[in-house]
């Protein structure tokens, strides 16, 4: 079994050196027989040798249709690794088939020439090229003046799906939600959760058409579990993401630990705002949910209740990572959730 | 084991002995080495020489 690139490299050479004994032969007639003329036989021999090009064109897969050292498909090594060899050995990637058009029409003009026939077809050329010049500084002007127009046309119609697509946006979200706070508007609790869910769904379409699905990214799902403790309890839960990641195991029990501290800290923060800090580094993903209710003493916990125990630091335990509740010296709770993306049990 | 020759080397042998022959011959006024014959008979060697060399290639295989 031949080796592709020694193939090639035969190929190569045995095309080369074909030529060459061919050439030679031509050369040796031409000193000493029967010679037409340089202006036949060389044009001649040029248009054969694209011919022949043409004709070995081989007709298997198309990157082994390139360069000289096309060769038969070989079972032994796929096409990318052969044609990643054939790169190696600085062939020209020129298409055969291409080639050969190319020196039969070379081998065309070269007899044309040589035989003196180009003259007349030049000076048609050439009042094809004068008039040709004539028309285009003529209309120039026309021409240019329908170029600008057709590009003012089109940023217009972009402007007006833009448009369009805000309008659409606007009626099909912040119009419906306006209507429901309207309807609602005795409940305070009920338009403040609607005015949030608007805000957050807004800012996300603000920030690049937000098309993330809860279960896509860990920052998707702790704005989906932000807007579910919304709903569930009211408050207020504003999340800031730092780096994204796709949502694993791992992550999954992050988001759920997340969503447990948020919920406790819109239980009993009162009026106050709960925030959300997650950041994604290539290390470790760290999420801190932090409160500005009246905070409590962790270790005074009744060991009944299993929300912070189970729910939070045993949740994080099994997956590997930690998380820790801190009393803040100016009042308020901080739950810190952290898991090392590299160390996987 | 006697290893098989080396058919590009062989002709290059060839060809340089063909070459000095005819140099010979030409010195000694035996034959008239003009420029026109002298072109396509280099010509002609060094294409052997590579045919040879490709088709000894494509023959080993491997390597």
């Amino acid at each position: 079994m031949s080796h592709p690139a020694n193939e090639s490299r035969g190929s190569f050479r045995i095309a080369i050196g074909t030529g060459l004994l061919l050439g030679s032969g031509l050369l040796f007639v031409r000193a000493a027989g029967p010679w037409p003329g340089d202006a036949i036989v060389w044009p001649a021999a040029i248009a054969a040798l694209g011919a022949l090009l043409i004709w070995r064109a081989p007709s298997v897969a198309p990157r082994r249709r390139r360069g000289w050292a096309a060769h038969p498909p070989s079972e032994s090594s796929p096409p990318r690794e052969s044609s990643v060899r054939v790169r190696a050995f600085g062939r020209p990637e020129v298409s055969r088939g291409g080639l050969g058009v190319a020196l039969v029409l070379a081998g065309g003009f070269a007899f044309l020439w040589a035989n003196g026939a180009t003259r007349p077809a030049g000076e048609a050329l050439l009042a094809a090229l004068a008039v040709l010049i004539a028309v285009a500084l003529i209309f120039a002007p026309s021409w240019r003046r329908l170029a600008r127009s057709l590009a003012a046309e089109r940023t217009e119609r972009i402007r007006s799906q833009e448009r369009a697509d805000v309008g659409a946006h606007l009626h099909d979200s912040v119009l419906q939600t306006l209507a429901l706070i309207q309807r609602s508007a005795e409940d305070p609790k009920e338009v403040a959760a609607l005015a949030r869910q608007q805000e957050r769904e807004l800012r996300g379409w603000l920030a690049g058409g937000d098309s993330r699905e809860p279960g896509d990214t860990l920052a998707a799902a702790l704005d989906a579990a932000a807007a579910e403790v919304e709903a569930a309890v009211g408050g207020s839960v504003e999340v800031v993401a730092v780096g994204d990641c796709p949502l694993d195991e791992h992550g999954g029990a992050v988001v759920g630990a997340a969503r447990e501290a948020m919920l406790n800290a819109a239980k009993f923060a009162g009026e106050a705002p709960v925030s959300v800090y997650a950041e994604v580094a290539d290390e470790r993903i760290q999420v801190f949910v932090r409160d500005r209710g009246a905070g409590f003493d962790p270790t005074a916990v009744p060991q009944a209740r299993r929300g912070v125990r189970e729910s939070i630091v045993g949740r994080m335990q099994r997956a590997g990572g930690r998380a820790s509740v801190h009393a803040l010296p100016d009042g308020g709770t901080e739950v810190e959730i952290t898991i090392d993306r590299r160390e996987r049990p | 084991m006697t290893r098989p020759p080396n058919v590009t080397v062989l002709l290059m042998g060839i060809a340089v002995l063909a070459l000095g022959v005819l140099l010979v011959l030409d010195a000694d006024g035996t034959i008239d080495l003009r420029f026109a014959y002298m072109v396509p008979v280099l010509v002609g060697a060094f294409g052997a020489i590579l045919l040879a060399s490709g088709l000894a290639s494509r023959g080993r295989g491997g390597g």
